[in-house]
């Protein structure tokens, strides 16, 4: 199991009573380090850290996702590759299938447990699909909250 | 009174294609679909199965997934697939794993055996055209679920129906239906949660079937039509297979089947 903890929390102020819906973003989501499941918790600062054992019974539960992803590569030399750079200004190439591609999650409901929104922290226990007690499989660039009014 | 004619045969070659859940499949249908797919595994040239499951993954990885073009690629991908099933037996069509309803896999993919024979859709060779295998990796597809750790999604996912079927975009559908998608291949483990191996397994098409059939079924809620730049783009397939344009594949029907169970067709007024 990976564990990740935003740090610091995420500042989210606005006034709960206000808010119709919370997403969070994972940003450039890795698709080449291979497939997982991963819970995700949605607690206040000075709430307990999450243990890692939690599940879908713990109280700061927000919801539980799935991604389908490559482990490995098998092709020729540069298959992979998917930080390649355009071979031109001409370059019209798709992009590669394993470019990193961004998650949103819907945590509303989560999220409107708390009492306060002015800071929440973010945790995700990310389980590898051919070894859930391994790790290596969670990797992205920003976590983004998302409130709606 | 009887009444009877004669339909005229441009109309009787084009009647739509019906594609059922497996669970309903009558005992003669499905013996026909393993039949059919035994012969599909055995040709070992660019007609056999091998050959198609090789596009997804290794050796060719064409697959689209977490974009918008993922919902319009399978369903060029599934289409070109079952022509080449239907090569081997024209009335063979692709079933659907209604894993909405459904715990578990499907029984007819779940035995290892059916009738003393190995049973074709419980798992099959992983040999990709051109490609040779690395020393040690898995020579057949394997499936594991559940086994992925507790945070594992598991089917039935009707709980999430009305919110799949609640999305006010095509966008969003995609976003939403690839989360299910990805927990389906995540739960079943094994083959089915790589993507460079997951369509040598034969639950793969079941499985993918049965996304096609949520979009085609939002497609009728809603009418909403793909995003112009998807309907535009063409999608990649192997070269001697026509590319394919999303506005290609966004009507089912253009692509000569449903889901819905059509029993006949009759010429109208002409």
């Amino acid at each position: 199991m990976q564990r990740w903890t935003s740090d610091p929390p995420l500042e989210l102020p606005i006034d709960l009573v206000n808010v119709s819906r919370v997403d969070l973003e994972f940003e450039e989501l890795r698709r080449d380090l291979g497939s997982f499941s991963a819970f995700v918790f949605v607690t206040k600062g000075d709430d307990p850290k999450v243990p890692d054992d939690a599940g879908r019974s713990h109280p700061g539960f927000a919801g539980a996702f799935s991604l389908f992803a490559q482990h490995g590569c098998w092709g020729e030399e540069g298959h992979c590759d998917w930080e390649r750079a355009p071979v031109s200004a001409f370059d019209r190439t798709a992009e590669h299938h394993l470019a990193p591609s961004d998650l949103t999650l819907d945590v509303t409901e989560a999220a409107k447990k708390l009492s306060s929104l002015e800071s929440v922290v973010v945790t995700v226990l990310a389980y590898p699909a051919d070894d859930p007690e391994g790790g290596g499989v969670l990797g992205f660039s920003r976590l983004t909250a998302l409130v709606y009014q | 009174m009887t009444l009877t004619g004669q339909v005229p045969r441009r109309f009787a070659t084009a009647r739509l294609k019906v594609r059922e859940n497996i669970a309903n499949l009558s005992p003669t249908k499905l013996n026909a679909f393993r039949t059919a797919l035994r012969k599909f595994l055995a040709r070992r040239d660019t007609l056999g199965y091998e050959f198609y499951a090789g596009w997804h993954g290794v050796p060719l990885g064409l697959c689209e997934h977490h974009n918008e073009f993922f919902l319009p690629w399978h369903r060029g991908y599934l289409y070109y697939f079952e022509l080449g099933l239907q090569a081997i037996d024209p009335d063979v069509t692709l079933p659907w794993w209604d894993w909405m309803t459904e715990a578990g896999i499907p029984q007819p993919y779940a035995t290892k055996t059916v009738g003393g024979k190995a049973n074709v859709l419980y798992d099959a060779p992983i040999a990709p055209l051109g490609a040779p295998l690395p020393p040690g990796s898995r020579k057949r597809t394997v499936r594991k679920p559940g086994h992925g750790g507790p945070s594992n999604v598991p089917p039935p996912l009707g709980t999430y129906t009305q919110w799949l079927m609640g999305a006010p975009s095509y966008t969003e559908f995609n976003r939403r239906v690839t989360l299910l998608h990805d927990d389906v291949h995540v739960w079943v483990g094994g083959s089915m949660s790589d993507p460079d191996w997951a369509a040598f397994d034969p639950l793969f098409w079941a499985h993918h079937t049965m996304v096609d059939r949520l979009w085609r079924i939002w497609q009728h809620y809603t009418s909403v039509p793909l995003p112009q730049n998807v309907r535009d783009a063409a999608m990649s397939y192997p070269k001697r297979f026509a590319v394919l344009r999303g506005s290609d594949v966004e009507r089912v029907r253009q692509l000569g089947y449903e889901y819905a169970g059509i029993t006949d067709t009759v010429p109208g007024t002409g």
